[in-house]
């Protein structure tokens, strides 16, 4: 194939432009939002305080569960984001979707508890600790959704839309994982409802805010 | 340069680490391998436009290469990326008469056909990868892929819409 001068100049402008990459290696923005999620469970730790029985060694049944589940949900999301950075025709991005399905069952029990009048109506409406679980979630995902945008940008994510999704639901998921820390309410309702909404709110700003920030 | 996957991943790690005369040598191939890859699925009027885009992506995002991995699923996933965006801008090229004697290096076949374009638009309903080749690849107005396909208007401006926006969902999944 006879070549374009124009593509000529362009390569010769290109191999003058050449420096060294950095190539981005995966176990290394693992390594980078393992240390975003530890230094926002060590901001939870100082500015809020941890609960007291976690204080003193002992763990909550539904804690546990639910914890576990954001926190899987949290990295299976930020491990597809980092992925997403070396793209591959070829690489399929599903795994997620098990493990939020999964997560998805303490909402819906919260629900379904709640829809069948098993137990008495909680103190579900909106209050100020709610709100505090709430605002918190989604504030405290904030170091990780910077650390995941930072590492798409020096990437090639083929679906900007969806590594926006991504980046919110895995923020969202370690800032209410570090916050659960401080949260001393341990009933299917709050944790399905309130600890969830964060993971749902920062996932819709994800999509709708990061696409524009990692769009190539 | 025989645009074989082993050599080129070589020249990469090596213009990933600054060597010039490597990346020289990685842009000419992969400019002639991205002419023969978008040929028949771009107007030949838009054809060297869109392998400089490819190739300037290329240069702008070295650093998401992994040398350890094949690098032509990598070029490809690029190369799609690129050429999804060009489709979602409108255009309308008059001069349109694609390339029918463009093929494919001999010897590439397979890794071809895999990454292939055609691959990517085989994901799409009939409906919705006629239109868009009719509208954003050979360049006709709404009116004749309409008259063409015999969809309505509406129909063609909506399929083209959900068809690309599939298109940039598939760009790594769809082999």
């Amino acid at each position: 194939m006879i070549m374009d001068p124009d593509t000529d100049t362009l390569i010769a402008s290109l191999v003058d432009d050449l420096r060294p990459a950095r190539v981005l290696r995966r176990r290394y923005g693992l390594g980078l939002t393992a240390a975003a999620a530890a230094a926002t469970l060590a901001v939870v730790a100082i500015v809020f305080g941890f609960r007291s029985d976690i204080s003193a060694g002992r763990f909550d049944t539904l804690f546990l569960i639910a914890n576990g589940l954001f926190l899987i949900l949290g990295v299976a999301c930020a491990a597809t984001v980092i992925a997403m950075g070396n793209p591959q025709v070829g690489s399929r991005h599903f795994g997620w979707r098990w493990v939020a399905a999964a997560a998805c069952l303490l909402p819906l029990s919260a629900i379904i508890i709640l829809a069948s009048g098993t137990e008495a109506l909680p103190g579900i409406i909106m209050s100020v600790h709610e709100m505090d679980c709430l605002f918190a979630g989604v504030t405290l995902g904030l170091l990780t959704a910077a650390v995941l945008v930072f590492w798409l940008r020096r990437g090639a994510p083929t679906s900007p839309e969806r590594a926006g999704l991504l980046v919110g639901v895995a923020s969202g998921c370690i800032g209410i994982f570090a916050f659960a820390f401080h949260c001393s309410t341990d009933t299917i309702y709050h944790v399905g409802l309130w600890h969830s909404a964060p993971v749902l709110i920062s996932a819709l700003l994800g999509r709708l805010l990061v696409p524009r920030l990692v769009r190539w | 340069m025989k645009a074989d996957d082993a050599s080129l991943s070589r020249l990469m790690a090596l213009a990933q680490r600054g060597d010039r005369p490597a990346y020289a040598a990685l842009l000419k191939a992969c400019s002639a391998w991205l002419g023969r890859y978008f040929a028949r699925r771009i107007a030949p009027c838009h054809l060297d436009d869109l392998v400089q885009e490819t190739l300037l992506s290329l240069h702008g995002k070295l650093a998401s290469y992994d040398p350890s991995r094949p690098f032509l699923p990598w070029l490809a996933a690029i190369a799609r990326y690129r050429w999804v965006d060009h489709l979602r801008k409108v255009y309308r090229a008059d001069e349109v008469g694609l390339d029918e004697e463009v093929s494919v290096a001999g010897g590439q076949e397979s890794v071809a056909a895999r990454l292939s374009l055609d691959g990517l638009l085989a994901h799409l309903p009939p409906s919705q990868a006629q239109v868009i080749e009719l509208v954003r690849i050979e360049g006709l107005s709404v009116a004749e892929a309409a008259s063409r396909s015999g969809q309505s208007e509406a129909l063609v401006k909506v399929n083209v819409h959900r068809g690309l926006r599939k298109l940039s969902a598939l760009i790594e999944e769809a082999e």
